[in-house]
């Protein structure tokens, strides 16, 4: 097994495509991480979140068939687990949360007020991740899963939209929401 | 908007160095390890391909073949089954579509007048139906058709103008030409019979009421035209020709049979009757014969009766005599038969 750490994603993709599983276990390990915290950090239980981590993974290697390269690998990927997540949440009691459909909210407001261009963390750190991570579970689900998005997986805005199924206008306002709301929160620690 | 602002709108530095500071949470081991497996054995086993090999390379040729097959099974099938779709003219069709025919006209038939007037012969038993249509119109049809060869369309332009069904062609092509157009004797003489037409009867009853009794066919027809105005001039016309068709045949045997003694008196008397003015008779004889030379033998007995009748003795016997003269061999009514024999 040749393990091509130097070749994109897509290339990984078509030749595990083509019949070769190394490209798969390569693929698996750059992202495998990434999607298991967007899957951890959207359910806020971990055995939620490996069924549904595992059902991603079993849904790309059954279409890995028909998989053509028309954007990244990463946007492929989020986008199956996106899919999976609303079948997730639609099977709840609760059904579709709201922040998926209702209009993003006011994100610009006060993004000066909340902004703290001070790099530099408090004197605990683990306190405030540990706080981040709270901020970010309260977080509306939409926006929460732009912000997680971006952070897992380095996607921009554009790569958000498609993986999400919405409008780059869209895609910002949620991310724009989330991070006011996260700078608001972590502000007043 | 700089775009700096923007991208701090969009990126916060220090949200993600906390976030990246967090506890990273990992699948653990057996999960990757599953995953892994799975796409090992997904790898190892068939290659799925959307198209796959067989469909890429005999797709074509079997569906052709396919095509084929059905196509000349269908066609089989078809040729073997032509026959039975394919339905042979009945033998009985034109019997049946000629009862058919006949069922609508033997419905009207029933529904036609009562008085409808049976055929002249007793064995057009079948013939009663066929002549019904054509009879049940009027009631003086039967005149018409007794008394004189009936036109084949006659009776259906009454149909017509009586608003009544017409009778199939198919039914009066049915009947032998004898019957569709007996002789003028022979109408005659069925009309005399008892099987004479009811409404004829009724009629004729209806005209002995009120005229007194005419036993003479000359006086039963002549009560009829005055009792029944409404006898069409049809009717006249088919009386007048039926007078000078037997008028016609009698003026032939009178003229040969009386040749030698009247014809002078004849001749005379028939160029005014041409004329149409009756010349004054030059003698008795000539006046006897006087416009009776053209009757037919029995209406000159008629009138020859009916002079004795009206106590024209002389005349009556005159006439008589020329009579005897010109038709010796005719039977004499029993009336008259004592001046046969004197």
């Amino acid at each position: 097994m040749r393990e091509d750490i130097t070749s994109g994603d897509e290339v990984l993709m078509e030749r595990f495509r083509d019949g070769e599983s190394g490209a798969f276990d390569v693929l698996y390990g750059r992202h495998k991480g990434g999607l298991f915290r967007y899957m951890l950090r959207q359910c806020g239980n971990r055995g939620v979140a490996e069924e549904l981590f595992q059902d991603v993974w079993m849904n790309l290697i059954r279409a890995r068939a028909a998989y053509t390269v028309q954007a990244k690998f990463t946007t492929y990927l989020y986008r199956l687990a996106h899919n999976r997540l609303i079948d997730h949440y639609r099977s709840q009691a609760g059904g579709m949360p709201a922040s998926f459909d209702a209009a993003d909210g006011p994100v610009l407001d006060n993004i000066e007020a909340g902004r703290n261009s001070d790099p530099a963390i408090g004197a605990d750190n683990r306190q405030q991740a540990a706080r981040l991570l709270q901020l970010i579970g309260e977080l509306p689900e939409a926006q929460r899963e732009a912000f997680l998005l971006q952070q897992e997986s380095d996607m921009s805005v554009e790569e958000i939209a498609k993986a999400t199924g919405v409008s780059r206008e869209t895609a910002k306002s949620r991310l724009r929401y989330a991070i006011n709301k996260l700078r608001l929160g972590m502000g007043a620690v | 908007m700089s775009e700096k602002l923007v991208n701090d709108m969009e990126r916060d530095a220090r949200l993600e160095a906390l976030y990246h500071a967090a506890t990273r949470d990992e699948p653990p081991q057996a999960l990757d390890d599953a995953i892994r497996a799975a796409a090992r054995r997904a790898v190892s086993s068939k290659p799925r391909s959307a198209v796959s090999p067989f469909s890429r390379s005999w797709g074509v040729p079997v569906s052709i073949a396919a095509v084929i097959v059905l196509s000349v099974s269908l066609v089989v099938v078809i040729r073997d089954e032509a026959p039975e779709m394919v339905k042979p003219p009945r033998a009985d069709a034109p019997a049946m579509s000629a009862e058919r025919r006949q069922e609508p006209v033997a419905s009207d038939r029933a529904s036609s007048v009562p008085e409808a007037s049976p055929p002249p012969k007793p064995k057009q038993s079948n013939g009663i139906r066929l002549n019904a249509p054509q009879q049940a119109l009027r009631p003086d049809a039967g005149i018409r058709d007794n008394a004189a060869p009936p036109s084949a369309t006659q009776p259906q332009k009454d149909a017509r103008a009586m608003g009544q069904l017409r009778p199939a062609p198919s039914l009066l092509a049915k009947r032998s030409p004898a019957e569709a157009f007996p002789a003028p004797g022979a109408a005659r003489d069925k009309a005399s019979a008892s099987d004479e037409q009811p409404s004829l009867k009724e009629e004729m009853r209806r005209d002995d009421d009120a005229v007194g009794e005419p036993k003479t066919r000359s006086e039963r027809n002549q009560s009829q035209a005055k009792a029944t105005p409404s006898v069409s001039a049809e009717t006249k016309t088919q009386r007048q020709r039926e007078l000078e068709a037997d008028s016609a045949d009698s003026t032939s045997r009178a003229r040969v049979a009386a040749a030698p003694e009247s014809k002078p008196a004849a001749a005379a008397a028939a160029a005014p009757s041409v004329s149409g003015t009756p010349a004054k008779p030059a003698s008795p004889a000539a006046d006897a014969m006087q416009g009776y030379v053209d009757l037919p033998p029995e209406k000159w007995l008629e009138r020859i009766a009916d002079l004795r009748k009206q106590g024209r003795i002389e005349e009556a016997k005159a006439s008589f005599t020329a009579f005897r003269k010109r038709y010796p061999e005719h039977p004499l009514p029993a009336s008259l038969k004592d001046w046969a024999n004197p």
